[in-house]
């Protein structure tokens, strides 16, 4: 069953095709197809490859054959030829657009002739329509036409061209199905060639020769390009849409980049989503850069670490305003201290603005190119536990402006951290990336809020940590997810996950036999606990799907019970209040839920 | 013994290779062409061929025709008062074929060869082969009917190499394969086909041609009368054969005892049936390109079926190949000569040592999968295939499979036959489920085996190397009765009450006497009354001789009158 394609044959390696099929017949007679099928299947290969070595003069006979097809078709579509190719027929040379080529030939083509035939109602027929060299010639001069109209200046409108491709589609010529077969090829590539002045011709094709995509051949490969170029055209059809999500960022790719700083600071429109769309433009529409001329241009301008220009604006004007605001609101004291304070204003911006560039931006960048793939994973994701212990550490710290400062520093870090190797959700639309985080963390941020403003004093020293938490799940919800998903085995996630909440509810519990005791450690614990779980909630919510109320929402009503107990504590109605938050939460959840609920349902 | 049989839609004939050469057999009346045509007299006995299908407008709700349209479907035609599946309308037909040769050749008939259109898709020839087994016969081999057309074309011409392409339009069913000869191996490289498209719907044009003209005089109950348009189609059938040979035809049909005839030419019939004749290209320009072979490189167009000696056919095929097809094998016998061809290869008769047939698949097969996008975003349910189409048989591939989402526990595959990119347009055949082990889903491979022997069964083969896990699946017939269920379904088919064989003439030309009775007003009615009437009288008498005399008497009687006899 193994062995040289030549073996299989018994014959010497050879590029004659009559020798290949004498030794094939020879071999079937013996290996039958209907005794040996694992036998003909191999000599059938064997066949196939030497005629195909017959052909193209590919050296197969060293290659040991299996009849099995490789290991390295996955599901993904592979078509490995170069989608530019002509087919590999060597009577195709008639299919090439060229006016006085072979196209000219096809006149002398030498085909059966209809006189031949003794056939007595050969006069009642019209007789065979492909060979008639006046027929050949129209669909030639009818060939012309359309290039010319689609090479002229000034463009042809789109009608001029519908004309033409439907008188070209009513030949006589076109009734032969190999002169069919050629002219479809050739349109299909024209279309491709000629693009864009043949985007009209696009649709006329499809509806009128019926084409579909994902043909076979080279014909389905010419097809399905132009298939792609009508949908790269949908596509900027819809971008110049203003409701589209990236029509921002459309705008600005279709103009320059800004050349000087001054004309960046004083730019008239936002620049949207453009890296986002410059991908989207590069992996699906290729066609389409052609359209954009300023493409290379921006991808250049990119390339450049950059400041937003209100972030510029806030460290051109921190200077004076900051001097401005010690005149006025400080007087009285000496105008060295003024200067001093405005440069330290102003010198502190700036500092924050370099520390953004060439702190985050610049390692951030060589993160992705070069060590992503290298690193542990400890240094991808290992910001995620620290910034939970953070928070667990605040919890345990006394009230004090020298627990802040130990509680902002390593929050300032770990926020740095997350900046750098994490991913955030990649966008559709061109919103920024802080409403998006604001966004995300909204039910956290108003929890904080309302437990800052009424709620133990515990959480003033927390808050550090707190907002560090927001922060971080906000740069690294994609990789924290991406790691909980993969990373980690399905029995580690439920473990996780039902630990933690067990601890939320204990913490709860703990909280209501407590007591309203309003200096404690335990409700400092609880906020902590309850923190943790709100911002890991998106991967608990991959793991623990309960029904319509998802691990969010259970979440959320801890939080709400938590929440109105440490508000309630300490006021005369500490009771009342607390059950009134364990009824209201419900209300509150379970309106989220079905919110949720119709979302989804819109969307499928 | 071994015999070949060509089920077709409007005729079917057995044939055996013996004494070196391939021939027909004739049935009970004689003939070589049986129609298939089932039907029940009132006695409730069976009727099988010509006897049953000069009922067909007479007695529309006991007489079952066209049945190879709804193989492999569900479709209860009724008889009388109980209904049969179109599988055991044709395990009846096959028993009277079979009946003809065990008499022809004076030996049991237990095997054959049974053709199929080659587009029949996995449950259209389980039906067939269900209703071989219901006929009593071991279908030894199914054989698509273009190639079983191309061995009779090409047993003359084993010396020579020539590529040639096989037009099988028929009643029912269009086929087109085209195949290549040398060295004494007949070898199909592509096969396409519309199961759709036949001599029928040709006659369906005529049909609609005299609903446009009369309908408004015939009325509401007209559209819903089963026996008007039985003679409808009766009506259409003739006219066309007319056409044939003449530049006008005659469409004519009795309705409520008043006469309506509408005169057709061969233009108006062409201009009507144009749509019908753009069909014909698409299965042809796919099988072209599938061969990758141009139409100037064929050597010969073999038409076969008996839609192919329409004019409006033929002016069609010269067009599109720009030269006269060839008329070389005779359009009705020739896929029932292969087959019995095909029977004589089964059979290692000596004479036919030299011949090796290979066949194609006519559909691909694969499986359901999820296609990942550049952006990661999924696309479901499309189909991806294993084994393409016209691919040589036996064939076996593999391909790789990869779960979709990571730490997936077990992957179902859900196999389909078709060629369009979503699995909803395509025909599922089963399912099959494996475990595999937790990972990240690019890493866990499932290698997917079809395999498809040269009787068209297909088995799947799954198997993951990281676990070695592995399993299989035959594509086995989940909608037949299995066992002892097929031997029940037997014996109730064998309930039904056979006439002896003798009388299968006379009653064949009573009811064509009765058919024309019901054609005819006036005159020529009471005409047909007075030859019914002295038939029956001879046959009261029970003589044979007299009784065949008075048959053959009647027969020409009818034949003058009608200008033609039916077939």
């Amino acid at each position: 069953m193994n062995g040289s394609i030549w073996d299989r044959l018994g014959l010497e390696r050879t590029r004659e095709t009559r020798a290949v099929r004498r030794a094939y017949a020879a071999r079937l007679k013996i290996t039958n197809p209907e005794d040996d099928a694992a036998g003909f299947q191999a000599l059938r290969e064997a066949y196939e490859a030497a005629l195909r070595y017959c052909e193209t003069g590919f050296d197969l006979s060293g290659v040991r054959f299996y009849y099995e097809s490789g290991p390295d078709d996955d599901d993904q579509d592979d078509d490995g030829d170069d989608p530019g190719a002509l087919p590999d027929r060597p009577e195709n040379a008639g299919a090439e657009p060229s006016p006085t080529g072979p196209l000219a030939g096809q006149a002398d083509h030498p085909g059966a002739s209809p006189a031949a035939n003794p056939d007595a109602r050969a006069s009642q027929d019209p007789g065979p329509v492909e060979n008639r060299p006046d027929h050949q010639a129209a669909l030639a001069a009818s060939r012309q036409r359309l290039l010319a109209l689609l090479r002229a200046e000034p463009a042809a409108s789109s009608s001029a061209l519908a004309l033409a491709l439907e008188d070209m589609m009513s030949q006589p010529a076109l009734q032969g199905l190999d002169s069919r077969s050629d002219w479809e090829f050739w349109l299909a590539r024209t279309i491709r060639q000629e693009a864009p002045r043949s985007d009209p011709l696009i649709h006329l094709a499809v509806d009128a020769l019926k084409w579909r995509r994902h043909g076979d051949g080279a014909l389905g490969r010419a097809v399905d390009a132009a298939f792609d170029r009508r949908d790269a055209l949908e596509f900027l059809r819809d971008l110049r849409l203003k409701r589209h999500p990236r029509h921002v960022a459309f705008l600005a790719l279709s103009g320059p980049p800004p050349r000087s700083v001054l004309s960046y600071l004083f730019r008239p429109s936002p620049l949207g989503d453009l890296p986002g769309l410059i991908l989207r433009l590069e992996e699906d529409f290729p066609s389409l850069q052609e359209d954009f001329p300023h493409l290379e241009a921006w991808q250049a301008w990119l390339e450049v670490p950059r400041l937003s220009p209100a972030a510029l604006w806030a460290a051109i004007l921190a200077v004076p305003v900051s001097a401005l605001a010690c005149l006025f609101l400080a007087p009285g004291a000496s105008p060295l201290t003024d200067l001093g304070l405005a440069l330290s204003g102003g010198l502190a911006v700036l500092g924050l603005a370099f520390a953004w560039l060439y702190g985050i931006q610049t390692p951030r960048r060589r993160w992705r190119e070069s060590w992503q793939w290298r690193a542990p994973a400890f240094v991808e994701h290992g910001w995620a536990p620290a910034g939970g212990a953070l928070i667990l550490l605040a919890a345990a710290l006394p009230v004090s402006p020298w627990s802040l400062l130990l509680l902002a520093i390593p929050g300032l870090g770990l926020s740095a951290w997350a900046a750098i190797v994490g991913e955030m959700d990649r966008r559709e639309d061109d919103t920024s990336w802080w409403v998006r985080m604001l966004r995300a963390n909204a039910y956290y941020l108003i929890w904080i809020a309302l437990l800052a403003w009424r709620g133990p004093p515990a959480v003033h020293v927390m808050a550090p940590a707190l907002l560090t938490g927001a922060v971080l799940s906000a740069l690294g919800s994609q990789s924290l997810l991406d790691f909980w998903c993969t990373r980690l085995g399905p029995v580690a996630r439920r473990a996780g996950a039902s630990a933690l909440l067990t601890l939320v509810g204990l913490a709860g519990a703990l909280l209501f036999l407590n007591g309203p005791e309003p200096e404690g450690p335990i409700q400092g614990l609880v906020i902590a606990l309850v923190a943790i779980a709100v911002l890991a909630a998106r991967p608990l919510a991959e793991t623990l799907n309960t029904g319509p109320l998802t691990a969010r929402h259970w979440i959320g009503w801890l939080g709400l019970i938590i929440l109105g107990n440490l508000l309630s504590s300490g006021t005369p109605y500490d009771l009342a209040l607390a059950c009134g938050w364990i009824l209201v939460g419900p209300t509150i959840v379970g309106a989220a839920a079905l919110m949720d609920a119709m979302a989804e349902s819109r969307r499928s | 013994m071994i015999v070949g049989i060509d089920l077709g839609t409007t005729n079917s004939a057995v044939g055996v290779w013996r004494n070196g050469k391939a021939e027909l057999i004739p049935n009970r009346l004689g003939q070589t062409l049986t129609p298939s045509a089932v039907g029940l007299d009132e006695s409730g006995a069976l009727l099988v061929g010509m006897a049953a299908r000069e009922r067909m407008s007479t007695h529309p709700g006991r007489t079952a025709v066209t049945f190879k349209r709804y193989m492999g479907s569900t479709r209860a035609t009724p008889l009388g008062d109980r209904t049969y599946l179109p599988e055991e309308l044709s395990g009846l037909l096959l028993s009277s074929l079979k009946a003809d040769a065990e008499a022809f050749l004076g030996e049991p008939v237990t095997e054959a060869v049974i053709t199929v259109p080659a587009y029949f898709n996995d449950r259209q020839r389980k039906a067939t082969r269900r209703a071989g087994e219901l006929a009593g016969l071991k279908v030894q081999r199914l054989l698509n009917e273009p190639t079983a057309a191309a061995l009779a074309y090409g047993i003359h011409e084993l010396g020579d190499e020539s590529r040639f392409l096989v037009f099988d339009l028929g009643g029912g069913t269009f086929d087109v394969s085209i195949l290549e000869i040398f060295e004494g191996v007949i070898e199909v490289r592509a096969s396409a086909g519309d199961n759709r498209l036949g001599g029928e719907d040709f006659n369906d044009l005529l049909v609609a041609e005299m609903f446009t003209r009369f309908g408004k005089d015939w009325g509401e109950a007209a559209k819903t009368d089963a026996g008007l348009r039985q003679r409808l189609r009766a009506s259409a059938e003739r006219a066309r054969r007319a056409l044939t040979d003449n530049a006008t035809a005659t469409l004519s049909v009795i309705w409520k005892d008043q006469a309506y005839e509408m005169e057709i030419t061969g233009e108006v019939f062409e201009a009507r049936a144009a749509a019908l004749l753009a069909r014909l290209r698409e299965p042809v320009l796919r099988s072209l390109r599938d061969s990758d072979i141009r139409a100037e490189a064929l050597s010969e167009i073999v038409m076969v079926g008996g839609a192919t000696r329409m004019p409006v056919v033929r002016r069609a095929v010269t067009r599109m190949f720009g030269r006269f097809p060839s008329t070389a094998v005779h359009p009705d016998e020739a896929v029932a000569l292969g087959a019995a061809i095909q029977a004589g290869l089964k059979a290692r008769d000596i004479d036919l040592k030299e011949i090796v047939l290979t066949d194609v698949c006519p559909y691909s097969l694969g499986v359901e999968s999820t296609e990942m996008g550049p952006n990661g975003q999924a696309r479901g349910s499309v189909f991806s295939p294993v084994i393409e189409r016209n691919t040589v048989v036996p064939a076996s591939r593999m391909q790789s499979f990869f779960p979709v989402h990571n730490g997936q526990r077990k992957v179902t595959f859900n196999i389909y036959q078709g060629e369009s990119r979503n699995v909803s347009d395509n025909i599922r055949l089963g399912q099959v489920e494996i475990p595999v082990p937790p990972g990240k889903a690019s890493e866990v491979e499932i290698q997917c085996r079809f395999t498809y022997d040269i009787n068209g069964l297909i088995e799947v083969n799954l198997n993951v190397p990281a676990s070695g896990e592995s399993r299989e699946l035959l594509i086995v017939d989940d909608e037949g009765p299995k066992g002892q269920d097929l031997a029940q379904q037997r014996a109730r088919l064998a309930l039904l009450k056979q006439h002896p064989r003798e009388n299968e003439a006379n009653r064949a030309a009573l009811s064509r006497a009765n058919r024309c009775y019901e054609d005819y007003l006036g005159d020529k009615r009471d005409y047909v009354a007075g030859l019914m009437s002295r038939f029956e009288a001879v046959l009261e008498t029970q003589d044979p001789l007299a009784a065949d005399h008075a048959r053959a008497e009647l027969t020409s009687a009818l034949d003058a009158l009608e200008g033609e006899s039916y077939l």
